[in-house]
């Protein structure tokens, strides 16, 4: 019998999680301790101040979220015999299902991604160098889901973990990736529990960014939502009771007032496109290097403990010192260390019917052909220009998709179901008729924003460019 | 375009794969081929699961979606770009496995669905080829009856 308590730590959203033998000498590793120097929300402790907590942090929650829901689901349903052994396995996977993040994540994987994908290609028209093989060649990249992959296989120091403790650490990737499942009677049958509309994962999430940045929309109620939760055997899926209807609307809604308020917050996304932009630089000059081949060596070699955030923000210093250094990247940097937000000259915001992207697209394509005429007008650097957009949708799926064109088309196992126990079947939310889903699944949050890093001698020009964006997308 | 995008359609049209999703069908399609091009070592990172209909990845399928929303208006961003020679010709190797072969009575699409589902189950899954086969036969009955052909189509382009 596992002692899923035999150690604790203090946490704030928790007040204490305990901590299994095992877990605590997976935490004591270096690979694992580098989470404490990779902030979970990246730049937006610059809008919020206190949310500077850790993937560390957060890890440790999604390892207990974990816990408490299968120690549920346990207890509702005795006849569900649900091992310690697969508890620990699940929780492993909770612990580790970040283990892979790049130091500021998602703005830094952006710029790796949007780099390396350059080298697939070559402008139509020109001449390969047939003799210069790098050139012909792509450079393969690792999202960071496959980068913690690497790291639970070729880690020395979890490497060793895992074979005294005989998990296999190639399940524990797959239970977090949902990939390369085998089709055998292993199917990991928790597999909506850490990536899914329910999962540990968003609960600590949402919690903790409440918690941390003091807006109370992640505030939900996790321990309502974790008694509700029913393994439903037919479909192998967690679902929710029918009766906690209001409960999983909340949990939806909550997820999108904090990624609006948070990670799309107007200054947020100014930044992290500036930091995005730094981190192409660093990739440019080789400052950095995060290519496939490179951040296996790393792995293997115990050189990942050192690429966290400290790791970026010194190569960030180390390129504002050089002679030849773009001065819009000068600004760039600048504008992040002494928070000197970048000017929003014009936003776009509607809500609309997922099928009528048109409108969208087309504005945003506008945008870009008007952003290209004020560089001329104003004679701003065209870097320092950048056309932000995005959808934003609370589910995943919309209720208006035909019954059997949805449930062909795979995307169902990501949402939240709900379990009726008369039925002995679960359906989606969004086929629920008197939910709010049932509504707001067809609608889109359509965003458009463009931003301007103004030099100082042209800040005066904000107001100007904001009414020359304004009368040109007024009616396009 | 962003550059995933522009990779993403050089590389279907490379296959020969229409980017249209208005249908079901359609999406499969592109799931599955986008899954057997990967297997030539032209890595667009795409990860896949097993789920209904056999190899799936859910990031594709938003990348399809946002392509779509671009092709709608017209937007040619990826006619400055070509694929890189090495990477064309890799795709090349893959060309004969897209084609539905005669005896294949079904439709293209089931093919693809096939020959993916095939394949992932023996590699990817790493299972026996008999277990394999029950999968196969449990789970897509109409195409279990092809899967020889798959065999042998697989064992050409990829020397297996």
């Amino acid at each position: 019998m596992t002692d899923f308590d035999r150690k604790h730590i203090s946490d704030p959203v928790y007040k204490t999680i305990g901590l299994s033998k095992l877990e605590t000498e997976v935490i004591d590793t270096p690979v694992f301790q580098r989470l404490r120097r990779v902030k979970h929300l990246g730049l937006v402790s610059l809008v919020y101040p206190g949310a500077d907590f850790s993937r560390f942090d957060h890890s440790l929650g999604v390892c207990h979220i974990t816990g408490q829901i299968l120690s549920a689901i346990k207890k509702a349903n005795s006849s569900l015999k649900i091992s310690d052994d697969e508890i620990q396995k699940y929780r492993l996977a909770g612990l580790l299902h970040d283990i892979g993040h790049y130091p500021f994540s998602h703005p830094m994987e952006e710029a790796i991604k949007g780099y390396y994908r350059q080298s697939f290609v070559a402008p139509v028209g020109s001449k390969e160098e047939s003799n210069n093989n790098d050139k012909q060649t792509e450079i393969k990249f690792l999202r960071h889901e496959e980068v913690g992959r690497e790291i639970l296989l070729s880690d020395p120091d979890l490497k060793g973990i895992f074979k005294n403790s005989g998990y296999d650490p190639e399940e524990i990737s797959r239970i977090i990736t949902g990939s390369n499942f085998p089709q055998d009677s292993e199917i990991p049958r928790f597999r909506t529990l850490v990536a899914s509309d329910l999962d540990a994962d968003r609960i600590d999430y949402l919690l903790r960014t409440a918690h941390h940045t003091g807006v109370p929309y992640g505030s939900i109620d996790v321990d309502y939502l974790i008694s509700q939760m029913v393994f439903d055997e037919s479909e192998k899926r967690i679902s929710l009771y029918q009766r906690a209807l209001r409960s999983a609307e909340h949990l939806l809604l909550c997820r999108y007032f904090v990624y609006q308020q948070n990670i799309f917050h107007k200054t947020v996304a100014g930044f992290e496109y500036l930091l995005r932009d730094i981190s192409k630089a660093l990739l440019q000059k080789d400052l950095i290097n995060f290519s496939r081949e490179d951040v296996e060596k790393a792995i293997k070699n115990r050189r990942w403990f050192n690429l966290d955030d400290v790791y970026i923000e010194s190569k960030i210093r180390k390129l504002s010192n050089e002679a030849d250094i773009e001065n819009s990247l000068i600004q760039k940097i600048d504008s992040i260390r002494t928070r000197k937000p970048v000017s929003l000259v014009y936003e776009w915001e509607v809500l609309a019917d997922r099928g009528e992207s048109g409108e969208f697209t087309l504005r945003k394509q506008l945008a870009e052909v008007h952003k290209k005429e004020a560089i001329k007008r104003y004679a701003i650097d065209e870097s320092l220009w950048h056309v932000w957009d995005n959808k934003v949708s609370i589910t995943n799926l919309a209720s208006r998709m035909k019954i059997t064109e949805k449930r062909d088309d795979d995307e169902i196992l990501q949402s939240v179901h709900l379990y009726d126990p008369d039925e002995k079947m679960s359906r989606v939310i969004m086929e629920n008729k008197s939910s709010l889903m049932n509504v707001m699944s067809n609608q889109f949050l359509y965003i458009i924003r463009v931003y301007v890093l103004l030099p100082d001698d042209k800040m005066y020009l904000k107001l100007e460019i904001k009414k020359y964006f304004e009368q040109k997308l007024r009616n396009p | 375009m962003e550059m995933k995008l522009v990779l993403l359609k050089l590389f279907l049209d490379k296959l020969g794969i229409s980017s249209e999703i208005d249908t079901f069908e359609k999406r499969k399609t592109i799931q599955k081929a986008v899954y057997l091009g990967q297997l030539t070592d032209v890595d667009l990172s795409y990860r896949f699961g097993w789920y209904l209909k056999g190899p799936y990845s859910p990031s594709l399928a938003e990348d399809y979606y946002h392509l779509a929303d671009e092709l709608e208006i017209d937007d040619k961003g990826y006619e400055e770009y070509q694929l890189k020679k090495s990477l064309s010709d890799r795709l090349e190797e893959v060309l004969p496995l897209l084609e539905k072969p005669k005896e294949f009575k079904l439709k293209e699409v089931d093919w693809l669905e096939l020959v993916a589902s095939y394949r992932y189950l023996r590699r990817v899954s790493k299972l026996s080829d008999a277990r394999a086969d029950e999968i196969l036969k449990e789970e897509k009955p109409k195409l279990y009856q092809y899967r020889n052909l798959a065999q042998k189509k697989l064992a050409e382009v990829f020397s297996e």
